[in-house]
């Protein structure tokens, strides 16, 4: 029987290779991309599930009405949470903090090492992510050390674990473990470890992590300073939802104090480590973590590109089997059992799916590189092959596509009446007419919404990218300050900035803590002076000197700018009565601060809390808003202060020249004398910035992707129907040639009719892709307008897709001469 | 004369053969004139016809439709002047399934842009005078296989052609809906309407005023 299946199924393919190979190549590529989208979707779902007792692993979460009314989450904890927690709870088996470098140590440092053979490797720390880290991390999380003992790399203060690529980049092929790196020329710090590349799919990347033992041994009893991400894990079996019962308690013994004298609550939650990255979004977040809605738009792309396939491979062979009528009439005759014949065809359905799966096989193998690409990261690899579960989905598929696919058409053609077959009488069904319309409108339904959708998401990207972001983000070079100071450095700085000044390509430089492109690390509550303690507003806070106004061209709005004599009037012991700070702030800072007009804000003393105390300062000047972050996030409230200059952590230098690179040479020669203990690094703040949309930028491509690939699939299919219907209506078409129709009324009786199933589609896709775009659209503050034209653009295009599909097919019955389809059999 | 053909040959080749399915025709028809043609199956009776309807062209002699001389003529010429003359009816009727009685007996009208009221009335007096008022509205295989040549004899005459050119009209009809369709061809050539038709049926014959005897592609004579 077998064997006789198979026989036929060749003689049937080599018959119809046309027909064979659209099918095939549709659906080979509709399982590429779905496998594709499917190795994605997993990598993104599978973040962090790699650690050891991953199920046990929580990171304590900070919720509290601190200066609002209802409650906020907040990522990161006090660092005395995580200590106080593993002696208070026996449930707590172990926990370890982790805080970003600039907020335990704002200034930024350089790390040297002189090589065996007398070459100094400098390195700015401002270029790495550092971190400082409990030793417990190492164990409690999945860092392979390469070298190093992992039980005691971090307990020393002043020891450090760092990555391959770092101890490569200091040590070359000379052994780190043991030496020292000295930081600011001073401090040796002592490498116990080196680790193996992170893999990409975690939410913890760093390159170099710190004993956390190396900060002042207040922190572990700080309970104010809500920074540091707390980590912990549970004994095997503990129930989180019982230990988080007990927290109320907890929380009241360690923080009333504060909550009263503040009047703010606080709520600590356990969060599942390995749900971070898909369902967390709090504030401070480690890194900008993915949303399950994308996800779940991409598993749904995935669906619609295998279906599309799908409904090709159906429409396609029942097509056909108006061809094969004649076939499966003669075999009726001949007395072949209607079973024998479903199975036939089924048997071709799946081995037609058997082949698509092996080109897709060997497509997505071919991809590996490509892809991970695309998209930035590591997704594929040969390994996605050892993994068992890919070849279940994939048979699955082969047998659920097969048989779902093949069973249509092949009810449909066994169920032929043979007479009529034989008779060259061929009737079809009007349920099957209409089946098979349903079946291309949900094609193009969904190609018209895959296209308005990455339209939609393409404007949305390239209108953030060509927004003003309010600030000259082009001709901005980003220098790291010197690091390696002392009390001359003023000095030393402002002859440094005069003789570059002295250079005609060189406009102004200004110093400051931070730049754009990033959340602001410091921020801290801003109050008039009529509001009560603990009803401020969060600010984020920036130093910057007086030439950041004209190094960045943000426009003053009102009052004026820093000058010299601002500097250093800052009141360090807080006491309120003094004032004599002064500080500028930007428009919406003016806002949440609660002054109606930015003329009302100027000359207006404020309570500023930084560092732990409060200032009572006077605002000199309000300017522009601008973009910090990306515009995904709305303008950042901001309160400007004019610190020393040891408070800033980068140069910008507003360049007027084309000649770029001689330029940064030239600043690179100066910079090498002023400060030569400093290694001298630099970046454009436009790259910079534009960092922040990799993810846009990767979900941008992905989407694009698909949508090419779906479009793609969706003509081949298009092509095959269109024959299909020219086919079976030629001989409508001959009669109506014989009563008289013109050549191109003829020729436009088939797309016009599927125009009209184009139309209808639009009506279905149109208003769902409006609705799923507007949703999408509220994740940016910034987000460009709707309009008509991209939602008629995908119609238009699928429009002329389809036409351009079946012109050939209509081009080919209205030439032939009726005589040849009328003639009486 | 309605139209004249002389000499005419059609052929096709065949692995180097040529093969003749019409040889030497030679062929006056006057208008009234009511014809039959018979003769074996594959003697090329459909082929002649559809050369007459010029659905089909020829390779050799000359033919002349009302004056014109119709192989000289360019394509849409030639359709043009089917499209106003003659009227087609197929043994297997031709009807559009999609369309309604009512809608495939006013097709040809679309095709010669009459006007939509012009189209109503038309359509109506058809259906009047073929008795099928009552199944305008149904699809034609909701019909019986005579009701549907019936139609396909009414959307023949619609656009009031000077020539029928039927091809076995009543080869898929049983004896009493046959003679009913001969009974009509019979009151439509008294009308003035002049015939051709392709039968098996010696009976069938009779009601026309001339056969035709056609063997490979030949005329062997003519009553
Ligand atoms: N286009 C064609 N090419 C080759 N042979 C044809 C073509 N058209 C008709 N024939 C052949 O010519 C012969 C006459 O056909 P036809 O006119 O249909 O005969 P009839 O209607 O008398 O049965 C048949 O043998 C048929 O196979
Ligand atoms: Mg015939």
């Amino acid at each position: 029987m077998l064997r006789n299946y198979f026989k036929i199924t060749l003689r049937v393919f080599l018959k119809n290779r046309l027909f064979t190979a659209i099918n095939v190549l549709g659906l080979a590529i509709g399982i590429t991309a779905y496998m594709l989208i499917t190795q994605y979707v997993n990598f993104e779902s599978n973040y962090d599930n790699y650690h050891p007792q991953v199920d046990n692993l929580y990171r304590v979460t900070y919720n509290h009405t601190y200066g609002r009314k209802d409650f906020v989450g907040v990522a990161a904890n006090h660092p005395a949470v995580g200590p106080a927690l593993k002696q208070d709870f026996t449930e707590v088996e172990s926990f370890a903090r982790l805080v970003e470098r600039p907020i335990v140590m704002r200034r930024a440092f350089v790390l040297s090492y002189t090589r065996n053979n007398g070459t100094r490797i400098k390195s700015n720390v401002n270029d790495d992510k550092v971190y400082f880290a409990d030793n417990a991390f190492l164990n409690m999380f999945r860092v392979n050390l390469l070298k190093g003992d992992p039980d005691v790399a971090l307990k020393e203060p002043n020891s450090i674990i760092i990555s391959e690529e770092v101890a490569k980049r200091f040590f070359g092929n000379e052994d780190p473990i043991n030496k020292n790196l000295i930081a600011n020329n001073n401090m040796p710090i002592k490498i116990l470890g080196v680790f193996e590349k992170l893999p990409d799919n975690t939410h913890l990347k760093f390159d170099i992590l710190v004993s956390f033992s190396t900060l002042s041994p207040n922190t572990d009893t700080t309970w104010v300073w809500p920074e540091f991400y707390n980590y912990v894990r549970l004994k095997p079996g503990t129930d989180p939802k019982v230990l988080e019962s007990k927290f109320p308690s907890f929380t009241n013994k360690y923080l009333s104090e504060i909550m009263e004298e503040y009047n703010f609550k606080t709520k600590f939650e356990l969060q599942p480590v390995k749900d971070i990255h898909l369902k967390s979004h709090l504030r401070n977040e480690i890194e900008a973590n993915a949303s399950e809605g994308t996800l779940n738009f991409l598993r749904i792309i995935g669906l619609f590109v295998i279906l599309i396939a799908l409904i090709n491979f159906i429409n396609l062979s029942t097509a056909k089997s108006v061809e094969r009528a004649m076939e499966v009439g003669l075999k009726k005759v001949v007395g072949i059992s209607k079973k024998a014949l479903i199975g036939q065809f089924l048997f071709e359905s799946v081995i037609i799916n058997f082949l698509a799966t092996l080109i897709a096989i060997l497509l997505v193998s071919l991809l590996i590189k490509p892809f991970n690409q695309l998209v930035g990261l590591n997704i594929l690899s040969m390994d996605m092959w050892l993994d068992y579960h890919i070849w279940i989905q994939l048979i699955g598929l082969v047998l659920l596509g097969g048989i779902l696919a093949g069973a249509y058409p092949a009810f449909i053609l066994s169920g032929f009446k043979p007479i009529q077959v034989l008779k060259g009488k061929f009737h079809q069904s009007g349920q099957g007419v209409l089946m098979r319309k349903i079946l291309v409108v949900a094609q193009f339904s969904i190609s018209i919404a895959l296209i308005a959708g990455t339209f939609i998401v393409n404007s949305q990207f390239s209108f953030m990218q060509d927004q003003e972001l309010g600030y000259d983000v082009e001709h901005n070079l980003i220098v790291n300050a010197p690091t390696i100071i002392d009390t001359t450095i003023t000095h030393k700085m402002m002859a440094f900035k005069n003789e570059l000044l002295r250079n005609p390509k060189i406009n102004s430089i200004a110093t400051t803590d931070e730049i754009p492109g990033r959340k602001i690390t410091k921020y801290n509550t801003a109050r008039q002076l009529h509001i009560r303690k603990g009803e401020g507003v969060r600010c984020s806070q920036l130093s910057i000197n007086h030439d950041f106004l004209e190094t960045y061209k943000i426009k003053l709005l009102t009052g004026r700018n820093f000058r010299l004599a601002d500097k250093s009037l800052y009141d360090y012991n807080g006491s309120q009565e003094k004032g004599k700070g002064k500080i500028m702030i930007n428009k919406a800072a003016s806002k949440k601060i609660g002054f109606l007009t930015i003329e009302e804000a100027l000359g207006k003393q404020i309570i500023v809390d930084r560092d732990g105390k409060e200032h009572r300062v006077e605002i000199i000047g309000v300017m522009d808003d601008y973009h910090q972050e990306s515009l995904r996030n709305d303008f950042d409230p901001i309160v400007f202060f004019y610190f020393d200059f040891f408070a800033s952590s980068y140069l910008t230098i507003n360049l007027n020249t084309s000649d770029i690179q001689s330029t940064i040479a030239i600043i690179e020669n100066k910079f090498e004398s002023f400060f030569p203990l400093d290694p001298f690094n630099y970046f454009f703040l436009e790259e910079h910035f534009n960092k922040q949309y990799q993810a846009d930028l990767k979900f941008s491509k992905i989407c694009n992707l698909f949508a090419i690939l779906a479009i793609f699939i969706a003509t081949l299919g298009l092509f095959g129907l269109g024959s299909y219907m020219a086919m079976r209506r030629t001989k409508e078409l001959c009669v109506r040639k014989v009563l008289g129709a013109s050549k191109p009324h003829v020729l436009f009786l088939i797309p016009k009719s599927l125009l009209v199933l184009v139309f209808v589609s639009g009506l279905i896709a149109i208003p769902v892709t409006h609705f799923i775009a507007s949703e999408w659209l509220t994740n940016y503050a910034f987000r460009v307008s709707m309009n008509l034209w991209m939602f008629i653009a995908p119609l238009l295009l699928v429009t002329v897709v389809a036409l351009i599909s079946v012109l050939p097919e209509s081009l080919r019955v209205t030439l032939v001469k009726p005589a040849n389809y009328l003639r009486n059999e | 004369m309605l139209l004249q053909i002389k000499d005419l040959f059609k052929w096709v080749n065949s692995g180097g053969n040529r093969i003749f399915l019409l040889n030497d025709i030679e062929l006056t028809v006057n208008e009234g004139d009511f014809i039959s043609i018979m003769g074996p199956s594959g003697s090329g009776k459909t082929t002649l016809l559809n050369v007459i309807g010029m659905l089909d062209d020829f390779n050799e002699g000359e033919y002349s439709f009302l004056h014109e001389p119709v192989h000289k003529l360019k394509e849409k010429h030639r359709a043009n002047l089917y499209k106003e003359y003659i009227g087609f009816v197929f043994q297997s009727y031709h009807l559009i399934d999609e369309l309604t009685v009512y809608e495939n007996i006013e097709t040809p009208l679309l095709y010669k842009n009459y006007k939509s009221s012009e189209r109503k009335s038309l359509v109506a007096d058809m259906l009047d005078r073929f008795n099928i008022v009552g199944k305008k509205d149904l699809f034609p295989t909701q019909l019986s296989g005579g009701q549907q040549q019936i139609v396909g004899i009414a959307r023949a005459l619609i656009s009031n052609p000077k020539l029928i050119l039927a091809d076995e009209p009543t080869g898929n009809l049983n004896s009493k809906q046959g003679e009913e369709i001969m009974n009509l061809f019979k009151q439509l050539n008294d009308e003035g309407v002049t015939i051709i038709q392709v039968t098996h049926s010696e009976k069938n014959a009779t009601y026309g005023s001339r056969i035709i005897n056609l063997l490979d592609g030949r005329i062997i004579n003519t009553v």
